[in-house]
């Protein structure tokens, strides 16, 4: 049945895929398969139906099913721009070209007013230059000119030299008119098919610049790129697993066997329950670090879905426990406080160590996990690896994060050799990418 | 006969059968037959996704089977099971046929050889037991399965409905595959208390049945609950739709529409106010908070909805 379908309908409907899954609408090879199968069973006459049918194939989210009904509306011409009504007001009427004779083509259907034969040309025009290659807003110009070419233009304007000034200013009215038409047409076809490989390559890009180097306009640029991070998170983990498999359940082994007189055909288990983890993060706040501990906290506290207990500690000099602020003020504000409150002295390690012992070295327990973010900077002074030592043999895991590259670790007034053998785990983080790959690995060893 | 007119037989068919719908719910279950495709229907609770696969199946003329999910539920109460008891009672009963099939053999072997001649008689459909899942792909005329609150079953299920939704077929290890040899109409009905995989997804239409609007839902409620004055009506569906716009803990579903419309019939109420409104809330709102905070706006509420712009309210009679 969908084979019987002429090949130019096929590349439209390849074409309106493709605006699809431009905006982020995401459909599958076999989805767009029973999507074709579909126009055939309803057929191409009535527009509501199909859209209907297709909204029911391709569309499975409320969201998706906005944003189809958007791009449908917008591909097949249905939220019509206002050049119906620009053609009268521009006034003259299909007889003011009595009696002219045009060679072009063009310059006849300008004249004739056919309407419904220039968006076909539009639309061939459109086709021939392959407008849908169109990836950024810069190019739209281009494009429009070439459309223009291919239609005729330069013959046309060559003819026209040769009038009288009444019919010049009349050809030269609706030549004006169709440029308007096409533009929109480009503009039509930009925002289904480039607008967003502009916004997916300035994504990819914010994924890798490293964090301590953004200033203030980029951040704020960035913070809905985390939330989407911590949104595909969050849904990745919230399903919890039943956790390990332990001994045999006897009892209700029985009670699912007795209709096979209690032999054990069917085995039933008792699992271990994941338990809760305690989550402290220890971030420094020193110059260079103060992006990438903004970004690391707006994620961590992004995730409170599936990390709910996370208490963070800020120090330069001195300890102090930010997490009041972030349960009672909005992210922002919060970051805001703990960077004021916090930042500001001469980065101190060994008093940091000491002040967190002093807070909260009681729950430090086996099921704690300890993340610190620092680049391990202490200003020569003295280290003290055995205050940090006790609290790697009390948690769970201690992890470091350290913003700077790994051969400069050891360089300079940075203690990082004697603090490696007290991490379980010592990573880079400069970028939201590490940051991406660092909660994905945390989450997946805590579920 | 064109696709128009199909949707049209469609939606008079369904409204027959005291279920009014609108353009898309029809479409999409015209589509789904044709193309033999299951329909995941998502919607807030009450509005009529079980409703729906009950009026299909009457006016496609199906029997309706009905498996109900919750947290838990396995191959053996949703797929089949065997019948161990029957099983263990032929053996018993037919020792004496066995001794005789086994006269003249020698040695074990021997013995073994002639018991695998029989077959696997012990493992056919007799000893069969077959749950909703496999009843449906038995069924010889079609049928409708309604496969009601998937979200509530596990990722676990979800997996063993994929071979079934897409080839209408299912494996026992035992006997084979068995096909079905008319593909019957799935409806899974959700209330999105959690997200489907997408590969559930992938091999369903998919359907969105949102609150209907005023005109839709005075209509249902016309059908339901015939016998109610127009006036009431108004006022009813009015009030409801005003509801619907508050901040409630659960906001009321056609079906609270329709069991309120009742209650008033059966109590002889002619015309609502302030004070009848909050005697009968607890039918529509199922929450005290929700009920509290009502009764609370109840002024601001009913001058909101019985706007006498909107249409005339007489008082009650």
């Amino acid at each position: 049945m969908a084979s019987s379908i002429a090949s130019p309908i096929r590349e439209t409907f390849v074409r309106f895929i493709d605006a699809l899954r431009n905006a982020e609408v995401r459909v599958s090879p076999a989805e767009s398969i029973d999507a074709f199968e579909a126009m055939a069973v309803l057929g191409v006459q009535n527009g509501r139906i199909l859209r209907d049918g297709w909204a029911s194939i391709l569309a499975k989210s409320a969201e998706e099913k906005t944003l189809f009904n958007q791009v449908f509306d917008r591909f097949f011409g249905l939220d019509e721009p206002r050049s119906s009504s620009a053609s009268q007001a521009s006034g003259g009427s299909p007889d003011d070209g009595e009696g002219l004779e045009l060679a072009s083509n063009l310059g006849q259907q300008l004249l004739a007013e056919n309407r419904a034969s220039l968006l076909e040309q539009i639309e061939q025009a459109g086709r021939t230059v392959q407008v849908e290659q169109m990836q950024f807003f810069t190019q739209k110009g281009l494009y429009t000119q070439r459309m223009l070419e291919i239609m005729g233009q330069s013959d046309l304007k060559a003819e026209m030299e040769a009038l009288a000034a009444p019919e010049q200013a009349l050809l030269e009215g609706r030549l004006s008119e169709l440029r308007g038409q096409v533009r929109d047409y480009v503009e039509r076809q930009f925002l289904l098919h480039a607008d967003s490989t502009g916004s997916r390559l300035r994504a990819e890009l914010f994924m890798k610049v490293k964090l301590a180097h953004v200033d203030q306009r980029t951040i704020e640029q960035m913070q809905p790129l985390v939330k989407k991070i911590a949104r595909k998170l969050v849904v990745q983990y919230r399903r919890k697993p039943k956790g390990l498999r332990r001994a045999l359940n006897v009892p209700a082994t029985l009670r699912a066997n007795m209709g096979t007189d209690a032999i054990p055909f069917n085995l039933r288990w008792r699992y271990r329950r994941p338990e809760r983890a305690k989550i402290f993060v220890i971030c420094d706040l020193s110059g260079s670090m103060r992006s990438t501990a903004k970004f690391m906290l707006l994620l961590l506290y992004s995730l409170q879905e599936v990390l709910p207990q996370v208490r963070s500690f800020g120090f330069s000099d001195r300890l102090t426990e930010t997490t009041e602020w972030f349960e009672n003020y909005p992210l922002e504000k919060a970051i805001e406080e703990t960077i004021a409150q916090c930042a500001g002295g001469s980065t101190d390690y060994a008093q940091a160590w000491q002040d967190f012992e002093r807070i909260c070295g009681r729950e430090v327990d086996r099921r704690s996990h300890l993340i610190v973010l620092g680049d391990a900077r202490n200003n020569y002074s003295d280290p003290k690896p055995e205050l940090l030592a006790s609290l790697y043999h009390r948690c769970r895991r201690l992890i470091w994060l350290n913003p700077e590259a790994r051969y400069s670790w050891f360089s300079g007034d940075a203690v990082m050799k004697q603090y490696l053998s007290y991490c379980h785990q010592a990573d880079v983080c400069r970028s939201l990418l590490h940051l991406e790959r660092f909660a994905s690995r945390l989450l997946r060893y805590l579920c | 006969m064109d696709t128009e007119s199909q949707l049209e037989t469609l939606r008079q068919g369904l409204a027959e059968q005291d279920y009014i719908c609108n353009q898309s719910i029809a479409t999409t279950v015209y589509l789904a037959n044709q193309l033999n495709k299951p329909v995941l229907v998502e919607g807030p609770p009450g509005v009529g996704k079980t409703e729906l696969a009950k009026c299909c199946a009457g006016v496609y003329g199906l029997p309706l089977i009905r498996l109900q999910c919750y947290e838990g539920l396995d191959e053996t109460k949703a797929l089949y099971e065997w019948k161990y008891g029957k099983q263990l009672l032929y053996t018993q009963m037919m020792k004496s046929s066995v001794e005789e099939m086994l006269e003249g053999a020698e040695g074990l072997a021997q013995g073994l050889e002639k018991l695998q001649a029989q077959g696997d008689i012990f493992f056919s459909h007799s000893f069969l037991e077959p749950r909703p899942l496999l009843q449906a792909l038995k069924s010889d005329q079609g049928c409708v399965l309604l496969i009601d609150e998937i979200d509530k079953a596990d990722q676990a299920f979800e997996a063993l409905l994929l071979e079934i939704l897409s080839e209408y077929q299912v494996s026992i290890p035992e006997i084979g595959t068995i096909v079905a040899e008319r593909k019957p109409m799935v409806f899974l009905t959700s209330n999105s208390e959690r997200e489907m995989s997408d590969a559930l997804k992938r091999r369903c239409l998919h359907l969105h049945i949102p609150f209907p609007d005023a005109a839709m839902e005075s209509q249902i409620v016309r059908l339901r609950a015939p016998g109610v004055e127009e006036g009431l009506l108004k006022q009813l569906v009015a009030f409801i739709q005003q509801l619907r716009t508050l901040d409630l803990k659960k906001p009321p579903a056609v079906s609270e529409t329709i069991d309120w419309a009742k209650s008033l019939l059966l109590l002889n109420i002619r015309a609502l106010d302030q004070q009848l409104v909050r005697d009968t809330l607890h039918i529509v709102l199922k929450y005290q908070q929700d009920i509290e905070l009502v009764a609370s706006e109840m002024h601001a509420i009913t001058r909101e909805a019985w706007n006498p712009s909107a249409f005339r309210w007489s008082a009650k009679g």
